[in-house]
C-alpha cells in the first residue's frame, strides 16, 4: 500500500561557492518520502546528506551556495519557487529538523524553555503575553514526552547545564513541540556514546510511530537504518546510488558502493577488521565526469566516465544508479 | 538571585587588587628621588624649617609605618594635605574628579552605543562599502592616539572651522549651581536648557576624541562575533523552525555576540580614565589631569597617592560593572560553579 507522496526531490544540484570556483557537492539527488514513511539516508561523512536536507528548509549558509538545477516538491509545491512567506510556513508548520551535534544546536545564552517556547510561538497562532502560560504548558509537555526528568527544572535550565544526551532530547522535544508532518533527524546521537545513541533512536522511533509522522533519518550506520527505516537511500558523493527496503538491500545489494558499505560493517562475532572501501570521496571542485564512484570502483568500465548513470528500477521499489544493471 | 553572590565575589576580590595597588603607589611615590618637604618650601628655606615639616608629615618614620598611617587615613577619605594647593587632597580630587568622570562616562556611552550599531551594520553588510569604511576607520583609530586626534579637533573646529567649542566645560556666561558635578545634569536640574545645550556642545569633541579609536575596534570585534555566530548550528536551527528574521537577528544572534565586545569594552572604558589625562590637557578640561600632572612635577606625594588611588578605585569599579553586565548576558559565567541540580 503506497501512501501519498509528501516530499519529492528531483535531480537536485547544489554548489558551494569557494575560493577558485564552485564546489559541486550535489549532482542530481533524487529522493522520495511518503506520508508517515520512515526513510533512512546512509552515506559517508561529506557526501552531501546534510546539504540535501538543509536545502529542503532553505537553511544553507546564506550567499555561498547556488542551485543550478533541480526541484524540491513538498505536497506538490516546488520549495525552490516558494515565496518567503510560504517557506516560513513550511519551516514553522510542516517540517522540523533535528541537528547532528546537540552541543552546538542550542543557543548557549537562552534557557531551554525560552527556545522551545519560541518554536511553539511561531509555529502556531499564539500571541505573546496572552498565551504565555499556554506556551509554557505546551513546552513542558514536549520536554516530558522525550522522558527528561524534572521538566519544570529543565525548562529554566541553560543548555550548558545539561549533558549531551539530555541536550539531544531537548532538540527532539523542540522538533515535536508542535505537530509536524515530517521530521528530519540529522545523525541524532552521532556525537553521543553508543548506549545514549541507542536510547535516542528508540525514542525517535516511538515518537514517529505514535504520531504517524514521516521521518528522514540520516545516519552513516547501515545497522541503524536497517532497524529504523521502511526504506533506505544510499548516497555517495552527492548522488543517490541505490534505494530499497532494508530486507532487499541487505540480501541483494547491487551497486558496488552499497556492497562495499555492507562489507565495511564490523561484525562482533570475529572476522577481524572489516574490509572497507579503498580511496576517498572525489574532489568536489573538479569531480570526475560520469559516475562519481568510478575511481574507487572495482568493476569500472569506459562508459562510467562518459555521463552519470541514472536511477533505474530493477525491481519494485529497488532503484540503482549503475551501468552494471543495464549490461 | 545568583547575580547577587556573583557581585559580592567580585567585590571581595577587588579588595585585594586595591590593597596591592595602594602598596605599589606608596612605594613608587616614596622612592622617587627628591625631598618632598624641601620641594614644598623651596631651596632657600632654612634647614630647621624643612626638618619641622618633615616631622609634621611623618616623613622621618620608617616606610612600613608611613604606609600604615597613610592607609588608615586613606580609608577615612583623608589623603593628607596637598603641598601645592595647601588644601586637603580629597577636596581637590572631589573638585576635579567629577569633570573627568563626566568625560569618561559620556565617552563610554558613546562607545557602547556606536560600537554595537556599527558592528551590526558591518556584519550585515559584510565586505560591502559600509563594512570596508568601518574597517578603514578601525585601522586609522588604532594608529592615531587619542591626544593626536584631540589636537586635530582643536585645529579644525577651533581654528579652521569654528563650529564647536574646544575649551573648558561651559561658556563663562552661564553659571550653574553644582549638584551632581556633571555639567549637563546640573544644568538640567537648574532648569537651564541653554546651559545644558552649551555643556553638551563642549562635551562633543573631547568625548569623540577619547572614544573614537575604541569604538571602531569594538565594532570590528562585534562584527567578527556576529559573523562567527551566524554560521553556528543554532542559528540555522532557529531559522529552520521558521522563527522570524528580526527575532533571530536581535535576540538569538545579538545576545551571544555581545559577550566578546563587552569584555573588551570594559578594559577600554577603564583605560579611558588614564587616556583622559591627555585629552583634558588639550581641551583645557578642568579634570584630574592637570592636578595630577602638577602633583607629579612638584612631587606632591599626598596628591599623587590620592589621585592614583582614586583612579585605581574607578578602574576597578568600572571593571566590576562590566563583569556584572557580561555575567548578566552570559549565563555560563553567571552560573559558573552552580550545577544544574
Amino acid at each position: 500500500m503506497d501512501n501519498k507522496i509528501l516530499l519529492e526531490i528531483k535531480n537536485l544540484h547544489v554548489w558551494y561557492k569557494v575560493y577558485g570556483g564552485y564546489s559541486k557537492v550535489l549532482q542530481g539527488v533524487n529522493f522520495l518520502v511518503r506520508e508517515g514513511e520512515r526513510v533512512g539516508l546512509v552515506g559517508e561523512a561529506g557526501c552531501g546528506k546534510t546539504t540535501t536536507m538543509k536545502s529542503i528548509l532553505q537553511i544553507l549558509p546564506p550567499g555561498d551556495f547556488h542551485i543550478p538545477r533541480g526541484q524540491i516538491f513538498y505536497k506538490g509545491q516546488d520549495v525552490l519557487k516558494m515565496s518567503f512567506k510560504e517557506i516560513q510556513r513550511l519551516r514553522s508548520r510542516e517540517i522540523a529538523m533535528i541537528f547532528q551535534d546537540p552541543t552546538t544546536a542550542l543557543n548557549p545564552v537562552f534557557t531551554i524553555g525560552n527556545q522551545i517556547g519560541d518554536v511553539i510561538k511561531y509555529s502556531t497562532a499564539f500571541e505573546e503575553n496572552v498565551y504565555k502560560e499556554k506556551i509554557k504548558i505546551q513546552s513542558i509537555k514536549a520536554i516530558k514526552e522525550v522522558y527528561l526528568p524534572d521538566p519544570e527544572r529543565i525548562h529554566i535550565n541553560y543548555p550548558f547545564q545539561l549533558s549531551g544526551g539530555m541536550r539531544q532530547r531537548v532538540c527532539i522535544a523542540m522538533a515535536i513541540s508542535s505537530p509536524r508532518n515530517l521530521i528530519i533527524a540529522d545523525e541524532p546521537g552521532t556525537s553521543l556514546d553508543v548506549t545514549i545513541q541507542d536510547q535516542i533512536h528508540r525514542l525517535l522511533n516511538k515518537i514517529v510511530e505514535k504520531r504517524n509522522t514521516a521521518i528522514i533519518l540520516i545516519t552513516h550506520s547501515l545497522g541503524v537504518a536497517k532497524e529504523m527505516a521502511d526504506r533506505i537511500y544510499v548516497m555517495y558523493a552527492g548522488t543517490i546510488v541505490e534505494t530499497a527496503t532494508p530486507e532487499v538491500l541487505f540480501k541483494n545489494p547491487v551497486h558496488p558502493y552499497t556492497k562495499g558499505l555492507l562489507a565495511s560493517v564490523p561484525k562482533i562475532s570475529g572476522g577481524g577488521i572489516a574490509k572497507g572501501i579503498p580511496g576517498k570521496i572525489p574532489d568536489y571542485l573538479n569531480p570526475p565526469s560520469g559516475c562519481r564512484f568510478q575511481l574507487r570502483c572495482e568493476q569500472e568500465s569506459p562508459i562510467c566516465s562518459e555521463k552519470p548513470p541514472q536511477l533505474f528500477e530493477i525491481e519494485k521499489n529497488h532503484l540503482v544508479a549503475c551501468y552494471l544493471t543495464k549490461r | 538571585m545568583r547575580i547577587g553572590s556573583f557581585i559580592l565575589r567580585r567585590l571581595l576580590l577587588s579588595i585585594f587588587v586595591l590593597i596591592g595597588l595602594s602598596i605599589l603607589i606608596f612605594i613608587i611615590a616614596r622612592i622617587v628621588p627628591g625631598d618632598p618637604a624641601r620641594l614644598a618650601l623651596g631651596p632657600r628655606a632654612p634647614v630647621e624649617v624643612v626638618e619641622r615639616l618633615r616631622k609634621e608629615l611623618q616623613l622621618d618614620k620608617s616606610l612600613p609605618v608611613q604606609y600604615w598611617i597613610w592607609l588608615t587615613n586613606a580609608l577615612h577619605g583623608d589623603f593628607g594635605k596637598s603641598l601645592v594647593s595647601k588644601r586637603p587632597v580629597i577636596e581637590d580630587i572631589k573638585e576635579y574628579l567629577l569633570a573627568t568622570l563626566e568625560l569618561v562616562f559620556f565617552a563610554a556611552i558613546f562607545m557602547v552605543f556606536f560600537a554595537t550599531l556599527l558592528g551590526i551594520l558591518a556584519a550585515r553588510n559584510k565586505d560591502r562599502w559600509a563594512d570596508n569604511l568601518i574597517r578603514m576607520f578601525a585601522y586609522i583609530g588604532v594608529s592615531i592616539p587619542a591626544f593626536v586626534l584631540a589636537i586635530f579637533f582643536v585645529l579644525i573646529f577651533g581654528y579652521t572651522w569654528p563650529i564647536l567649542p574646544v575649551l573648558s566645560r561651559l561658556s563663562p556666561q552661564f553659571d550653574v549651581p553644582r549638584v551632581t558635578g556633571f555639567m549637563i545634569f546640573d544644568s538640567l536640574f537648574a532648569g537651564n536648557l541653554n546651559a545644558a545645550w552649551n555643556a553638551f556642545t563642549h562635551l562633543i569633541l573631547p568625548v569623540v576624541a577619547l572614544a573614537l579609536a575604541g569604538t571602531f575596534q569594538e565594532a570590528r570585534i562585534m562584527r567578527a562575533a556576529m559573523l562567527d555566530n551566524l554560521t553556528k548550528d543554532f542559528i540555522a536551527a532557529e531559522k529552520g523552525y521558521g522563527i522570524p528574521e528580526r527575532i533571530i537577528m536581535f535576540k538569538y544572534l545579538l545576545k551571544p555576540s555581545m559577550i566578546a565586545p563587552l569584555s573588551v569594552m570594559g578594559m577600554d572604558i577603564a583605560a579611558m580614565m588614564g587616556i583622559a589625562f591627555l585629552v583634558e590637557l588639550i581641551f583645557n578640561w578642568p579634570g584630574l589631569s592637570r592636578y595630577g600632572i602638577n602633583a607629579m612635577l612638584y612631587k606632591d606625594l599626598n596628591a599623587i597617592s590620592g589621585t592614583v588611588m582614586i583612579i585605581g578605585v574607578g578602574f576597578t569599579l568600572a571593571n566590576i560593572v562590566v563583569d556584572v553586565i557580561v555575567a548578566l548576558v552570559d549565563p555560563r559565567i553567571r552560573l559558573a560553579g552552580v550545577s544544574g541540580e
